[in-house]
């Protein structure tokens, strides 16, 4: 017997049959970050604008930020004299399908 | 081996789209009206060939990284470094598809699909049913899902958490539900899986190391995504940068094996070899060859001689970097439709196969998949 005895399909695969999609991805925009009712969370820390956003502070241009490009920080992150929010580069990669599969 | 009708299931596109088989490509790729029916020793000799296959190839590799034939494999010289310490440190592979002919018991190999084989869904989950629901008493080569299994556990020995992601382009249904399918029998195995598309792979400049799509460090990850598109890319150079940190899957050193110039290197460590072919850089002067491009995916821009002419010819957009130059092995024709065996490794051991049959000489996204057995 060569053959496996068994073949299960999980739930990572059925769930991609049925969407065929996932969560839509957290957009390189820069948005406001207002609530529902479109207030917003604000502070200066260090001469730095932050924004309060899902899960931490973002810093603030223009009114406006960008939770695609930056990480958020933490409140005692913000306090931290010199602290440089991480920068996310993304799109770095899968610029070559062209539309097309990469497979062999 | 021969080729014998069958008669298709009931609602079979139904069937296999429940399955995941989402890329039938208008109802013309899976095929069931017919199959191919094999004795159990000639599975054994396919068995046989692969493993032996997998060890020269592993032998040209340790060759090549010695000698430093970057230059020769058009690979930028930067990535030298990254490729033999993956090679050296044993950076874990997940598994390849060795394409071979199989013509009146002999068994060549025509290329070694190393980095982003697909066909991976059909030869293991799609053909494996339909077995159940026409063949159930015959067997078939295939224990590609339980070995992946397996596999993914030894290598979760290696990995630094329980954590492993996985990533495609967005462009590719059939790219998606292949990376979908490993990810479910990675999750299958225990691991902690997360999926991604290839641009949202964020790389952050603060911790110099590749993160997803919720700010979490990236440590091992699988990619359906070709090496050499990887280093043409802004991000190629930070594979290097980051290289202890993050481990690819397929691992670095098989940009050697995915490379068509490892048929020449074969050709020349192995030349007594029963399942390796003559392969040069130079176009011969004569006789039947078939001229590939040194980077080429499924098919495209190969070129099949015969009696010093030029009898087949697909087009596509590869060839820039130059061809090897394979002596042509005939595909067995069964009234106009050509086998090949697409012969699957896991782990570096084999695992099961798929055949694609086409309508000429050269298997290309045209191609067909046919179940097979055995008994």
């Amino acid at each position: 017997m060569k053959r496996s005895t068994s073949i299960l399909l999980g739930a990572v695969f059925l769930a991609a049959i049925s969407s065929c999609s996932d969560q839509p991805k957290e957009k390189d925009e820069w948005i406001t970050g207002a609530d529902k009712t479109g207030k917003t969370r604000d502070t200066l820390i260090n001469d730095q604008h932050y924004r309060h956003y899902g899960m931490g502070w973002f810093l603030l241009a223009n009114g406006m930020i960008n939770p695609g490009r930056y990480q958020p920080s933490t409140i005692s992150e913000i306090r931290t004299p010199g602290h440089v929010p991480a920068h996310i580069r993304t799109g770095g990669f899968g610029s070559s399908a062209h539309g097309s599969s990469a497979s062999e | 081996m021969i080729r014998i009708e069958t008669s298709p299931r009931p609602d079979w596109q139904n069937t296999i789209v429940q399955q995941g088989f989402l890329f039938n490509e208008g109802g013309n790729y899976w095929k069931e009206n017919a199959a191919y029916s094999f004795t159990e020793a000639e599975i054994l000799e396919i068995e046989k060939a692969t493993s032996e296959i997998f060890s020269m190839c592993c032998e040209a590799v340790e060759y090549v990284i010695k000698r430093e034939w970057y230059d020769r494999f058009f690979i930028d010289p930067k990535y030298a470094e990254l490729i033999r310490w993956s090679w050296f440190e044993d950076q874990p592979s997940l598994y390849g598809r060795m394409d071979l002919s199989y013509n009146n018991g002999s068994i060549k190999l025509l290329e070694f699909n190393a980095d982003t084989p697909t066909s991976l869904l059909e030869s293991s989950v799609i053909q494996w049913y339909w077995l159940q629901d026409v063949k159930p008493k015959a067997d078939q080569f295939n224990s590609i899902h339980e070995k992946l299994i397996a596999h993914y556990k030894v290598i979760r020995g290696w990995m630094k958490s329980n954590r492993m992601h996985f990533c495609c382009t967005e462009d590719s249904l059939e790219d998606l539900m292949t990376v979908k399918y490993m990810e479910d029998v990675a999750r299958q195995a225990g691991l902690d899986t997360r999926f991604l598309y290839m641009n949202q792979l964020g790389f952050d400049t603060q911790k110099q190391g590749f993160t997803d799509d919720q700010f979490d460090e990236i440590e091992t990850i699988f990619k359906l995504y070709p090496y050499e598109w990887m280093m043409a890319e802004e991000f190629g150079p930070e594979l290097i940068t980051t290289r202890e940190k993050c481990w690819w899957i397929e691992p670095a050193w098989k940009m050697i094996l995915s490379n068509k110039m490892i048929l020449t290197v074969l050709h020349d460590l192995f030349p007594r070899s029963p399942y390796i072919l003559p392969c040069k850089t130079t176009r011969p002067l004569s006789g039947d060859f078939v001229e590939k491009p040194i980077f080429s995916r499924e098919g495209a821009n190969v070129d099949i001689w015969i009696n010093g002419k030029s009898v087949e010819k697909t087009g596509g957009e590869y060839g820039s970097e130059g061809y090897v130059y394979q002596q042509y092995a005939a595909l067995p024709d069964y009234d106009g439709n050509h086998p090949v065996i697409g012969s699957w490794l896991i782990g570096g051991e084999p695992a099961g196969m798929g055949i694609r049959e086409s309508d000429g000489l050269i298997t290309n996204n045209a191609s067909r998949f046919v179940p097979h057995f055995f008994e």
